[in-house]
């Protein structure tokens, strides 16, 4: 262990940003898009996950400047993901996924919901919630890249 | 001076330790979520401020169970990626059996049709009747005759299919009745 100042934070510093870079390819490699709202599963896989992460980055040091060295990186990291991504659109597909459709004109496209592994019942609970009873009122549904199904119904 | 500042962040333990951590991760990740199917989704449920709390104070409780105390980076990062895996690996099952995800999270289930209240269910899953009513009106309905279709889905929301009459228009007899 390293106890000179400047260099401990630096250290931190790789720290943070290796485990935010491994963890972005991790969910995003690893996580299927949850279907519909998150739910108290999801929300405390990613608290654990947070937490089994968290003397990696911190060493075990409970230091004030540790901490703000950590954190300061995290943003900073998360901040020039999100203008990278506003600036090259088509970044955004690798980083986070495209839209798929799901149902067009009253039908389903088996294809698309096999690889995106959304089930019937999941289409048809993302149908309901809209309103909707029938397939065949449905114009389009769309997995969305935050894992919501869209629905637009037939206009009458 | 740079290469002792490199060892440090990169220095692992040993892989026996990793293995542990491995083990460690594993085991903790079953009995939460064996925890969770305990706990339920509460019907009508939306997050409370109380789940929340319990959530975050059951992550903060297995934290250093997660990795023994070890401090590496190389440590946390293999907890982390034993999460993901195991994480992906149980999707993919309930994906595999449907029939398995049923168990687990159980099926919709059918609390209106036809605007006839199903009491049966209702009382199955612990529903009251004022609790229906709240939904609805949540959904612009007054009353449970002009709802076509509502179902408690897996996640305890519940979904309202309105009558034909607000579809088609024709029926205007539904909304003359001081709905709106």
């Amino acid at each position: 262990m390293i106890d000179s100042g400047l260099a401990s934070l630096a250290s931190i510093a790789l720290r943070a940003a290796i485990v935010f870079v491994l963890l972005v390819l991790g969910v995003r490699l690893t996580g299927k898009r949850q279907t519909g709202e998150m739910n108290l599963h999801d929300l405390l896989m990613i608290m654990i996950l947070a937490n089994a992460v968290q003397n990696a980055m911190t060493a075990g040091n409970p230091r004030l400047n540790v901490a703000i060295v950590a954190a300061g990186t995290l943003i900073l990291l998360g901040w020039s993901l999100a203008v990278m991504v506003g600036r090259h659109p088509a970044w955004q597909k690798w980083i986070m996924g495209a839209p798929t459709v799901l149902v067009q004109d009253g039908r389903k496209i088996p294809k698309n919901m096999r690889r995106e592994g959304v089930s019937e019942a999941e289409l048809m609970t993302a149908v309901r919630e809209q309103g909707v009873a029938e397939l065949a009122r449905v114009k389009l549904a769309v997995l969305e890249i935050d894992g919501e199904i869209s629905v637009v119904p037939w206009e009458e | 001076v740079f290469e002792r500042w490199l060892a440090d962040v990169f220095s692992h333990p040993s892989w026996l330790v990793l293995l542990g951590i491995v083990g460690r991760t594993a085991v903790v990740y079953l009995l939460v979520v064996a925890a969770m199917r305990l706990l339920g989704t509460r019907p009508l449920g939306r997050m409370s401020a109380y789940d929340f709390v319990l959530v975050i104070v059951i992550a903060n409780a297995v934290q250093n169970a997660l990795v023994g105390g070890d401090n590496s980076l190389a440590g946390g990062l293999v907890s982390a990626l034993t999460l993901l895996v195991l994480n992906f690996f149980l999707t993919w099952l309930l994906d595999r059996f449907p029939r398995l995800e049923k168990q687990l999270s159980g099926e919709p289930v059918v609390l209106i049709t036809g605007g006839i209240v199903q009491w049966n269910s209702l009382h199955r899953e612990g529903i009251t009747r004022d609790e229906l009513m709240a939904v609805l009106r949540e959904h612009g309905v007054a009353a449970p005759d002009e709802v076509r279709l509502a179902v408690l889905e897996v996640d305890g929301a519940v979904s309202v299919v309105l009558g034909e009459a607000h579809v088609h228009r024709t029926h205007r007899r539904f909304r003359g009745r001081g709905v709106t």
